[in-house]
């Protein structure tokens, strides 16, 4: 038998049965299925778990759960576990922090030495000056940072999500929360309850025969009536319309997961958490809540000393000294009801020895514990905008009564709404919960009923129950915070109640600002224990009330969560044509386009582009945009759409375009082709087609509704391959059936629809983006293979090869061709890229015709077309070099200074002019042909360029793509 | 000429998967039309289809119709008989544009709600149901068409992010209980 560990007792929650091995700090020990790690650690005999944040003060177990400030450890790679609540796992290597070398002979423990100096504030003001120092400030710090090692190297972990639409959520599973749960789920209501422990029952738990009896009763009852219970979960933020964010932690249960719940109502019953007493020596081991010791004793039977001192100032406090003598532990009971405080715990070597009373009395002990009152956890309504009110009469925070603007949906009940025996707990928990259900079935006959897809909601709607609760009533509780002497108040963080009034004297003497300079309540507790001494300890030093100086503000989250637990699991769509597998069979190289993964190149861009020029090439442009419109106001859509004209558009032919905004800047281009009197395939750019068709529903939606045109997105409907190079009709003439590919019968800037490789349904349209003859071919996407393979196979003979994105963007820019997004930005407008005779100002209306005539036709001096920049194509005079890509383009000013004057936008080395190629934009004085420019390369280097007379560096005239 | 060309499907390797209480098929090959309302048509689609929005029906030819928006249908399935009049309608094939995988089995439910934002519950997607959502992040188009009394989902995306859906859906699957 452990040393500590008691024989086998009613209500324990360990199985004798299972023996668990575990190290701790190298040293092999064992606990118990059903152990938490500190429970197990305590049955061996330790008392010491930690060393405290800041002065390394050896620090035991206060609290036995999840909020223990003193029990935070290393577990294996994972830092900052709740060893009072984490349960123990056999093989875990668990590990004290905060200690150097060792947990016994801790290093930094001398820094308690330079306490005084080290009170809150001393890092703002030490570390502030010189500031040239602060790099080394940093380092030095950085040792001193408390908490475990993260490890770079861990292996990932799962977490996942989950979404939930119950009609009432209720937080907490003590006997008023299940009690609540169960009401309304027999109400009909769905039900979600959150628990924070690792089984429902609350504090009946650890309670006595007949809590625990009535504890397991209303558990079954709430899953008997198909509450779903969430347990070693927590309900850790709330939001507008109950949007709730709940945790369920990782465990035998499976990963981290984050719930995302949209409940009709919210039910917070997070009970009572006990609070601790400030006084000299609080913090050393031994000193011990009431709830701390009943838990270790009742659920793990392990008895936490030999002789108590046991100072209670409720029944709580008394039942635990009852527990503590049940369990053979010498037990001296000391009233605080009676006006007797302790003043000081005494000790050597991370022990208790002593404790010494009010009245001068030494108790010899080796625990002391405390019950001085409670802490109401009202944070989940206060994020709904309930406010706290303290009742001095009661010793605590409350709710204030119901009118907060959504305190309809969101009830309180238990420990926090107030006090009574365990049925009027119940009953109060009963009642809630009918009323929960009630105003949750409102709420859904009103969604169901405007909801198109929902099942017709039954009936009249039924009224929005008013709250007819009888209240629960508010114990009488002395206010007990602070003892004659110091004490600290905030465990987590190393806050004494001497840091908090010398706060208070540097003039942060509201509680808002005192905590964020002493950082009480931003600790591991979040505020769980020591927000209510803060506040006492700060309204002695200002001579004021606890009411007056009222609580922190209570934020998401409730608890810590982790990081992996809010970033979750991954949800980046990705978007794959359909001939991906092809491509990577063929050993692409793979580059990410917004969400489409598409092939840069095969493995040598530029041998791509020679093959394009010599023979014939296929790239796959599925990620094209692609809208399909039809209706006979089509037509005047893409007038309003584009900036050049369309009725007069032929069936059978195609068009570019440009997109403008109402500021006349690029939106997007592309062609679109006719296929039909009223019917057009409308083709935009690949980053652009989502923009591009909300932009043209919402001119359809919100300024034409009454326009007859549908538009249809159809990019995904088909599979595009551009088949481009001189050899590129000769290889479609093999596979095309119903189209006459003569140049004279299909000529450039023309669409067809036809079969290829025996698929029918296919558009083809003749258009050259790469500067060569070529189709782009629309094929039904399913059949895309079948005809990217029938390319491959048909034009062997041919020199036919795959070419990727970087090769068209070479011969594009060899071409001329501008891309949108990358030789425009969000300030150029369409004048800028050369389009001045694309954009029809005789036009009646088109998106963007004020500011384009504006900038064509306004004044000299006023906005007019000198004023903007102009896109040209540049070729170094060196030709092997390359500027990169938004290199900056400058010229000696007026005054004799160097001033910037343009940007590289586009750059390559062309393999068919061996030489380097360029777009720029530039100002206009700086557009002319042979203007000489200077380029600044990355290392500040100066390069001679010239501005060319074309866009196009090859075949301006466009002859081959003419061909 | 080449061979016959076979419909090449969103999903790589396997086209279905499954787990306790669930599976997960891809039938993208299914056709696809999309239906709307013709402009002087006056609700003559409507009345032909017999669904509104939200709503689905398995017309007698066995093709699902599924009203995904207003005035708007898609129609599931191998048509014979349940093609509008085609003076009262606009069509699109999208049998190419659109994955469309069925998400099938008691559990069907819990691995979608991994996933899916909306609430999936009977009362606010019964069978029959039709709605867009977001699922993984993808906006689809989702209609409750239960089999033989099991639950049982159709989920249609844009077919160049099928691939990712069913990963994402088949990860769902796996997800704690």
């Amino acid at each position: 038998m452990s040393p500590t560990r008691l024989p086998a007792r009613p209500g324990e929650v360990i199985d004798r049965d299972r023996p668990l091995d575990f190290t701790w700090n190298g040293r092999q020990v064992s606990g118990f299925a059903g152990d938490t790690i500190v429970s197990a650690l305590a049955a061996g005999g330790c008392r010491v778990f930690s060393r405290s944040m800041k002065y390394h003060r050896p620090r035991g177990i206060l609290t036995a759960d999840f909020w223990d400030p003193n029990t935070l450890v290393q577990v294996g790679d994972e830092p900052n576990v709740r060893g009072g609540h984490r349960l123990l796992e056999a093989g875990m290597q668990v590990t004290a922090q905060n200690a150097w070398p060792s947990l016994r002979f801790d290093a930094k423990a001398l820094t308690a030495l330079g306490g005084r100096a080290l009170s809150a504030g001393f890092y703002y003001k030490t570390f502030m000056r010189p500031r040239r120092l602060w790099p080394l400030y940093e380092k030095v710090l950085a040792r001193f940072a408390p908490g475990g090692v993260i490890d770079p190297d861990s292996a990932p972990r799962r977490h996942e999500k989950r979404y939930a639409h119950p009609d009432v959520v209720v937080a907490g599973g003590g006997p008023a929360g299940l009690a609540a749960a169960t009401a309304a789920a027999r109400a009909g209501a769905r039900v979600l309850l959150v628990e924070h422990e690792h089984a429902p029952g609350g504090h009946l738990r650890w309670g006595t025969k007949r809590e625990r009896a009535l504890g397991a009763a209303v558990a079954d009852a709430a899953r008997t009536v198909g509450v779903e219970i969430l347990t070693d979960a927590t309900l850790v933020g709330r939001w507008e319309d109950n949007w709730l964010a709940i945790v369920e932690r990782d465990g035998a249960g499976g990963p981290e997961r984050l719930v995302k719940a949209r409940a009709k109502v919210l039910v917070a019953a997070p009970g009572l958490i006990e609070r601790p007493y400030v006084f000299a020596g609080n913090d050393r081991p031994g000193v011990m809540l009431s709830q701390g010791a009943r838990r270790l004793l009742n659920l793990w039977s392990v008895r936490p000393g030999d002789r108590a001192v046991v100072w209670s100032a409720n029944t709580a406090g008394d039942a635990a000294a009852a527990d503590l003598e049940v369990a053979g532990v010498a037990v001296e009971h000391v009233d605080a009801r009676a006006g007797h405080t302790v003043v000081a715990a005494e000790g050597r070597r991370g022990r208790l020895e002593r404790v010494v009373l009010s009245d001068g009395t030494r108790l010899e002990a080796d625990l002391l514990v405390t019950a001085a009152g409670w802490t109401a956890p009202t944070s989940l309504l206060n994020m709904a905008g309930v406010r706290p009110v303290y009742d001095a009469a009661a010793a605590r925070f409350f709710p204030a009564p119901p009118g907060a603007p959504e305190a309809g949906t969101v009830l309180s009940t238990g420990g926090v709404s107030g006090d009574g025996s365990l049925d009027e707990l119940v009953g109060h928990g009963e009642a809630t919960g009918r009323l929960a259900a009630a105003r949750a079935a409102t709420l859904a006959h009103r969604l169901q009923g405007a909801t198109a897809w929902a099942a017709p909601a039954s009936g009249a709607e039924p009224p929005f129950p008013t709250d007819e609760r009888t209240p629960l009533g508010r114990d009488p509780h002395p206010e007990l915070y602070r003892s004659s002497t110091d004490g600290i108040v905030d465990l987590s963080e190393d806050v004494s109640s001497r840091d908090l009034r010398h706060g208070a004297a540097e003039g942060f003497d509201s509680v808002e600002l005192v905590k964020r300079w002493t950082t009480a309540t931003m600790g591991s507790a979040q505020g769980k224990l020591e927000t209510v001494n803060t506040v006492a300890v700060l309204a002695e030093a200002t001579a004021s009330t606890v009411a007056e100086v009222g609580t922190t503000t209570w934020r998401p989250p409730y608890a810590p969560v982790t990081l992996g637990a809010l970033a979750g699991r991954m949800f980046e769509p990705v978007r794959v044509s359909v001939l991906h597998d092809l491509h990577v069979a063929a050993g692409m190289t793979p580059i990410g386009a917004g969400q489409w993964i598409r092939p840069e190149h095969y493995g040598d861009p530029q041998a791509e582009v020679r093959n394009v020029r010599a023979n014939v090439g296929i790239i796959d442009v599925s990620p094209l945009g692609k809208l399909d419109i039809r209706g006979p106001d089509a037509t005047e859509l893409l007038s309003l759409l584009y900036v050049n004209k369309w009725r007069r558009l032929a069936v059978g032919s195609v068009r570019y375009g440009v997109m403008c905004a109402e500021d006349g800047v690029i939106l997007d281009d592309g062609v679109t082709g006719r296929l039909g009197e009223d019917h057009y395939l409308m083709s935009t750019t690949s980053s652009g087609a989502g923009t591009m068709e909300v932009w043209i529903q919402n001119w359809l939606q919100t300024e034409h509704p009454d326009w007859r045109v549908r538009v249809t997105p159809v990019t995904d409907a088909f599979t595009s391959v551009n088949v481009a190079g001189p050899r590129s009709r000769t290889l479609l003439e093999r596979l095309v059936d119903g189209v006459d590919l003569d140049p004279e019968a299909f000529k450039y800037m023309q669409v067809r629809l036809g079969a290829v490789a025996g698929v029918a349904g296919c558009v083809m349209w003749r258009i050259g983006f790469t500067g060569e003859l070529s189709y782009e071919l629309h094929v039904p996407a399913g059949y895309g293979p079948h005809v990217w393979q029938a390319l491959l196979d048909a034009g062997a003979d041919l020199g036919v090869a795959p070419f990727g994105l970087e090769a068209q963007r070479i011969m594009r820019l060899e071409k001329g061709h501008f891309i949108v997004g990358q030789d425009t930005d969000a300030l150029t407008k369409a004048p800028t890229a050369g389009l001045k005779s694309l954009i029809k100002l005789d036009k009646e209306d088109f998106t963007g015709l004020p500011e384009l005539r504006w900038a064509l036709e306004g004044e000299p001096g006023a906005g007019g077309p000198e004023a903007l920049p102009r896109l040209v194509a540049v070729q170094p005079t060196d030709p092997s070099y390359v500027p990169p890509e938004a290199c900056q383009i400058v010229a000696t000013g007026p005054d004799g200074k160097e001033q910037i004057v343009g940007r590289i936008t586009s750059s390559r080395f062309s393999p068919t002019l061996e030489r380097s190629i360029c777009l720029a934009q530039v100002e206009a004085t700086h557009a002319s042909p042979e203007t000489a420019l200077t380029v600044v390369g990355t290392d500040g280097r100066r390069h001679r360029a010239v501005a060319m007379p074309h866009h196009a560096h090859f075949d301006p005239a466009g002859e081959r793509l003419r061909g | 000429m080449p061979e016959q060309a076979e419909f090449t499907g969103p999903v790589a390797g396997t086209r279905e998967v499954s787990g306790t209480g669930w599976s997960l098929r891809d039938q993208s090959p299914i056709p696809k039309l999309l239906v709307y309302e013709d402009f002087e048509s006056d609700g003559l689609v409507r009345g032909h289809l017999g669904v509104a929005f939200g709503a689905s029906t398995t017309a007698p030819d066995g093709v699902l119709v599924c009203g995904v928006r207003p005035g708007e249908w898609l129609l599931l399935g191998e048509r014979s008989g349940s093609v509008p009049p085609a003076s009262g309608a606009v069509t699109v094939d999208l049998t190419h544009g659109l994955a469309m995988f069925r998400l099938t089995g008691p559990a069907a439910r819990h691995v979608l709600a991994a996933v899916c934002s909306i609430d999936i519950a009977e009362a606010m997607l019964p069978n029959g149901a039709v709605c867009g959502a977001s699922v993984a992040r993808l906006a689809c188009t989702l209609a409750r068409d239960d089999v033989a009394g099991e639950h049982s989902y159709l989920i249609l995306s844009q077919r160049s992010a099928g691939r990712y859906l069913f990963e994402a859906l088949g990860d769902a699957g796996g997800s704690r209980t």
